[in-house]
């Protein structure tokens, strides 16, 4: 496992969503390669509709790729083993509202098959800066604890691998700058992390290397050097998604 | 984490995961007070019966009784119609005061527990499809079939509790009050679980295709009502051939809600002496349950979310 370079290699990937009695309906995703290097920071940017969610989905097999190849750690990323290396914060996700924090993270713990969880909740609990709300039940949190509390439950395992939808919705500037030092550090101990966010400069500071995604097109891929040595981010995203769209 | 856990680690680790989405589907249904109204029902039910229902042996008539409603002198019509009256109020045998209660029990089970058996399940089911938190149960290490089969696993168990608990506690009642315990009204109480777990693997198809509770609960009970059609078959049969070929495909095709009825009513020794076939509603009525919860599972398993 260990001797692969790539975490995450897709190749010529392509998915549409068909419509009622399986007429033809939108092309999410048409024919993409990309591959995200183990402990970089890769991020995945694009207007909405253009298919990172549905790349994401694709790579943790939520949903289903019509052709094309995708391999998390060099294995076909259908495999169920596969996600006990891989942590997932969706864009739109619903915590158990009815349970306590940690009885919350208990849970997804348990999923992963977790046997001693007790510390390792108590620690995750006191990095998300929701120590003392552990006994509290989700339903009574602000938006931005729970965004905190689902970023917990995808790093309960340790993985090496995090995939995060637009990790920093719902956060104020305390909170993103907390979530981007984290993502830092997780890079430091040698966790890969693959990003998708509308935050252009966020991913301009902490990525190593971005694609730029158009309608379920690939337009670019590269280093953040690369992209920005003339022009900010932020321009050449610009740039390439109206050149795309004449 | 590594994926090089041995065999009987990941099994381990399954189990957990398994265990709990059970265990979530339970306090979830706590959450939902629905689990608690039928908590509530059940207690109930058994309190009334506990200090509301009086049995006061005959003196000099061995195996009669007298029964009483809060200490009031009762008219009970036994089974088999008998019924005495003395001096002392209305008399009946013991044994057809067991057996009565035991049918007024499996009348309640039959349709209203397994009823509203099927409207906290479903619900429960159905909740798991909604997309936010569905995601975060698919990107965990556990399979789209075990995560089906787990979610019906805890609405079947749930159901299996609350009946065990309601007839259990009805039989040690009944004991404490009349000396009687018939066995047999746990093993109705079993099929009544088994009638709830077939109609459950229906509804749990319908919810998943749906992705609702309404349309699959009502669906449901349709389908249901068709099946107790088999009944009627020789019936329909004079009325119009093909009326009667309609009620034998849906009595093969179904599960035999009637038979399986008249296994209960000879349980409780209230049915007929004996039953010439328990198997084959038993068997086909498992099979259908079985082809639904493969093909929930086959949806589950291939479907984009």
């Amino acid at each position: 496992m260990d001797g692969h370079r790539n975490a995450v290699e897709v190749i010529e990937l392509q998915k549409t969503y068909r419509g009622l009695w399986g007429r033809a309906g939108v092309e999410a995703l048409k024919g993409v390669s990309l591959t995200v290097r183990e402990g970089e920071i890769f991020g995945l940017l694009g207007p909405n509709g253009a298919g990172k969610t549905t790349l994401i989905k694709i790579l943790l097999g939520i949903t289903f790729a019509d052709h094309g190849r995708a391999y998390l750690f060099g294995q076909e990323s259908h495999r169920v083993e596969l996600r006990r290396l891989v942590g997932y914060l969706p864009e739109d996700y619903q915590l158990p509202e009815y349970l306590r924090a940690w009885k919350a993270l208990d849970f997804f713990a348990k999923l992963y098959g977790l046997g001693e969880r007790r510390a390792h909740i108590s620690e995750l609990l006191r990095l998300s800066g929701l120590e003392d709300r552990r006994d509290s039940k989700v339903r009574e949190f602000s938006k931005g604890m729970r965004q905190r509390l689902a970023l917990a439950q995808a790093l309960l395992h340790r993985p090496k691998l995090l995939i995060l939808d637009e990790p920093t919705a719902h956060l104020d500037p305390i909170g993103r700058k907390e979530v981007k030092d984290l993502l830092v550090q997780l890079k430091r101990d040698g966790t890969t992390i693959l990003i998708s966010s509308h935050v252009l400069t966020e991913i301009e500071r902490i990525c190593d290397r971005v694609a730029i995604l158009h309608r379920g097109q690939l337009l670019k891929e590269g280093t953040v050097e690369e992209l920005t040595q003339e022009k900010s981010l932020e321009d050449v995203f610009v740039e390439l998604v109206r050149g795309a769209q004449e | 984490m590594s994926l090089c856990a041995g065999r009987k680690s990941k099994q381990i680790m399954n189990a957990l995961a398994f265990w709990a989405i059970i265990e979530e589907s339970w306090r979830e249904s706590w959450a939902r007070r629905t689990s608690i109204a039928l908590a509530f029902i059940v207690l109930g039910l058994l309190l009334f019966f506990a200090f509301g229902v009086g049995v006061r042996e005959v003196e000099g008539r061995p195996g009669m009784v007298t029964i009483s409603l809060f200490g009031v002198k009762l008219r009970v019509e036994t089974p088999a119609g008998e019924q005495t009256i003395i001096q002392q109020g209305f008399v009946i045998p013991k044994a057809d005061f067991v057996q009565a209660l035991e049918m007024i029990a499996v009348g309640l089970l039959i349709p209203w527990g397994i009823l509203f058996g099927l409207f906290i399940t479903t619900g429960l089911f159905s909740s798991m499809l909604v997309r936010g938190r569905l995601y975060l149960l698919l990107s965990k290490p556990i399979a789209r079939w075990e995560l089906y089969l787990a979610r019906y696993a805890g609405g079947v168990l749930l159901v299996f509790v609350t009946t065990l608990l309601f007839c259990v506690g009805l039989l040690l009642l009944l004991w404490l009050k009349t000396g009687m315990a018939d066995a047999g009204l746990i093993a109705a109480g079993l099929v009544v679980v088994f009638i709830f777990a077939v109609w459950y693997s229906f509804a749990t198809l319908l919810a998943l295709l749906t992705e609702g509770t309404g349309v699959a609960l009502v669906a449901t009970l349709v389908v249901w009502g068709l099946a107790g059609l088999g009944a009627w078959r020789e019936g329909l049969r004079t009325l119009s051939p093909t009326l009667g070929s309609i009620a034998d495909v849906l009595y093969y095709i179904l599960p035999k809600v009637n038979d399986l009825e008249a296994i209960i009513m000879h349980l409780i020794g209230a049915g007929e002496s004996s039953l010439s076939n328990v198997w084959f509603p038993l068997g086909t009525s498992a099979l259908f349950a079985g082809a639904m919860l493969a093909l929930g599972v086959y949806i589950f398993s291939r479907r984009d979310y």
